[in-house]
């Protein structure tokens, strides 16, 4: 890849995040806000308010920080997937892991309200669902295909048993809880939802960034992979574990957000081609920013937050379609 | 290197069902440098399972496959798949790498399991090309160069751990007669002056006669025969193993040069076309 464009997808996350801070119902200059960004570890005078202050670092940057994470994280989740099975269609939820989460924080919800614990159900039932799957695929080796009639077999019966909690809970209380939840937003995001599941996205990412070139070799026939001399099985289900950290842990803090991991990739590799050394990274960029817009518009466009989901597919639909017009596919 | 497979055999297990072995005796050859060995029969003979077997994809059910002497599975499969190449049949891919990608996966048992390909690696995949004769196409999508060309990088793409085997599945048999010359020749040549041995399927016979030192031929409910070329390929063998009849053809240009070939008697012309026979 050429220097100017390795540099460009540096920039385009930090000039996301720098113009995201800006963003927002209370104002204030590009300028004043830098300098509190700043002054959390150089020595600069105080000149804005305290509530400046609390609105950049306390309100605004978690969640910055989180819809960047989350959008890098489902986005190379996807692109790793998308490598792996072969296939230009699947996305991060493939295997169940986003229907198993759902389910838990609907039931969390339902049961508890919100709060750490029902993050926490999340996660455990986003992990649950893995093993799952795993366990109806037969065994650890099993052909592909295998593996995601396993987890639409998985999905199938979370979402099912996601809507009988919504059937059941409260229509004036819980319902709209569960549903908006569903519907994903990082409305409520703080500092306690990043360091709790940031660094599990990190390590989630971490895996699957370090496998990239691997993951080349796993989008060949298996027969073909094994006669290369790499442990197909083994590489197989650390791609699967990484991204079902990544997966789970995103919705456990910001629920279920739609289109992300399956779009982004195609996007990364219309723009570097199909080799996923260069794919993972510039998934991880545009990932980033592109949540990171999303969730912009979220919170800044009504006076109410609209979900992210809704949002990544009626601003992500039409663009994937030009993009897919023009290019052809450009995964051939 | 030298390999070996005593005893071989091997069987689709189902469950609580006695099954037969699929090859009706042993499979027992040996092969030293350079040598190269046909392996002809009927589909559905068995033929891409005895190749999976000999490499270790599949497990013999009976026997073992010998590298120098070695049982296979005691070398680590690292040292197995730096030695053995394996060549499959090209085939479209979903995600069009270019060609000098698709060889560079060939080093991958020497890049270990977290790090990423090397300048040497790259180096080492364009020379590859070069040895096939196509390196001119090493920035190409996978899935625009044409099947001849395709099949090419999947031979260079073994030849880039620097093997001592190739194993070639139907390399040539959905190619155009001039890309299976080229195949061929590419391959006599590795054997000739690399030392590397191949162990190919085919269903030409004068793919055989061309190429192989050995022959091993085999179909259902019929015994492995294995050999030299002209004791294992005459005409009588073809007749039983494939169920139809085969004349020999030699044609002969001068004391130095010789062309053998077998063609099946009914696509033979009688002189008087309303006698042609339908055996089918």
């Amino acid at each position: 890849m050429k220097k100017w464009k390795t540099l460009l997808f540096w920039i385009l996350p930090i000039a996301m995040v720098i113009l995201s801070l800006s963003i927002g119902r209370y104002g204030m200059d590009l300028g004043t806000q830098i300098k509190i960004l700043l002054s959390t570890f150089l020595p600069i005078d105080h000149t804005w308010t305290q509530m400046e202050e609390t609105v950049v670092l306390q309100i605004r940057l978690p969640r910055i920080l989180l819809a960047l994470l989350i959008g890098a994280g489902l986005s190379i989740a996807g692109a790793s997937f998308q490598g792996m099975f072969g296939n230009p269609l699947v996305s991060p939820d493939i295997l169940g892991v986003s229907a198993g989460a759902g389910f838990g924080a609907s039931l969390g919800i339902l049961l508890l309200g919100h709060g750490f614990a029902t993050q926490v159900m999340a996660l455990g039932f986003g992990l649950a669902a893995i093993v799952f799957t795993f366990m109806i695929s037969g065994k650890k080796d099993s052909p592909v295909f295998m593996l995601v009639l396993a987890g639409v077999v998985t999905s199938a019966l979370f979402q099912a048993l996601i809507s009988l909690i919504k059937f059941v809970a409260d229509p004036e209380a819980k319902l709209p809880a569960i549903t908006y939840w569903l519907m994903g937003s990082l409305g409520t995001a703080t500092y306690k939802d990043l360091y709790i599941g940031g660094p599990i996205i990190l390590v989630g990412i971490l895996i699957l960034y370090s496998l990239r070139w691997r993951i080349n070799l796993l989008t060949l026939p298996e027969d073909e992979a094994k006669s290369l001399g790499i442990p197909v099985t083994r590489l197989k289900w650390t791609v699967i574990f990484g991204a079902t950290l990544i997966t789970a842990a995103s919705v456990a803090i910001g629920g279920i957000i739609g289109w992300v991991g399956l779009i982004i990739p195609h996007v990364a590799r219309m723009l570097v081609g199909n080799n996923n050394q260069l794919v993972l990274p510039v998934s991880l960029s545009i990932g980033g920013a592109y949540l990171l817009l999303i969730d912009n518009l979220a919170r800044s466009v009504t006076a109410t937050e609209i979900p992210l989901s809704i949002l990544t597919a009626i601003i992500g639909a039409p663009f994937f379609a030009i993009l897919l017009r023009k290019t052809g596919g450009g995964w051939s | 290197m030298r390999i070996e497979v005593q005893g071989g055999n091997y069987f689709y297990a189902r469950k609580k069902e006695e099954v037969p072995y699929l090859y009706q005796t042993d499979i027992n050859f040996s092969l030293n440098d350079g040598e190269i060995m046909a392996i002809l029969g009927p589909n559905g003979a068995g033929k891409t399972t005895m190749l999976k077997c000999i490499t270790g994809l599949l497990d013999w059910k009976k026997g073992q496959t010998l590298i120098d002497g070695k049982p296979l599975p005691s070398l680590s499969r690292k040292t197995v798949w730096k030695r053995i190449g394996y060549v499959p049949q090209a085939h479209k891919m979903v995600f069009g790498f270019t060609l000098e990608e698709l060889v560079i996966m060939g080093r991958a048992p020497y890049i270990s399991a977290l790090a990423q390909p090397s300048v040497k690696d790259r180096e080492a995949a364009h020379l590859a090309l070069e040895t096939v004769g196509i390196g001119h196409l090493a920035g190409k999508s996978c899935n625009t160069v044409s099947g001849g060309e395709l099949q090419l990088a999947l031979i260079a793409r073994t030849l880039v751990s620097d093997p001592e085997v190739l194993i070639l599945d139907e390399p040539e048999s959905h190619l155009d007669v001039q890309k299976q010359v080229v195949i061929l020749q590419t391959l006599k040549r590795l054997s000739q002056e690399k030392k590397i041995s191949c162990i190919i399927n085919t269903h030409y016979p004068n793919h055989a006669f061309f190429l192989a030192d050995h022959v091993l031929m085999t179909a259902k409910q019929k015994p492995v025969v294995y050999g030299e070329v002209q004791e294992v390929m005459t005409e009588s063998r073809m007749k039983e193993y494939f169920g139809i009849e085969m004349k020999k053809i030699i044609y002969e240009e001068d004391d130095n040069f010789l062309i053998e070939t077998m063609v099946p008697k009914d696509l033979g012309i009688p002189r008087d076309q309303s006698t042609c026979r339908f055996t089918s």
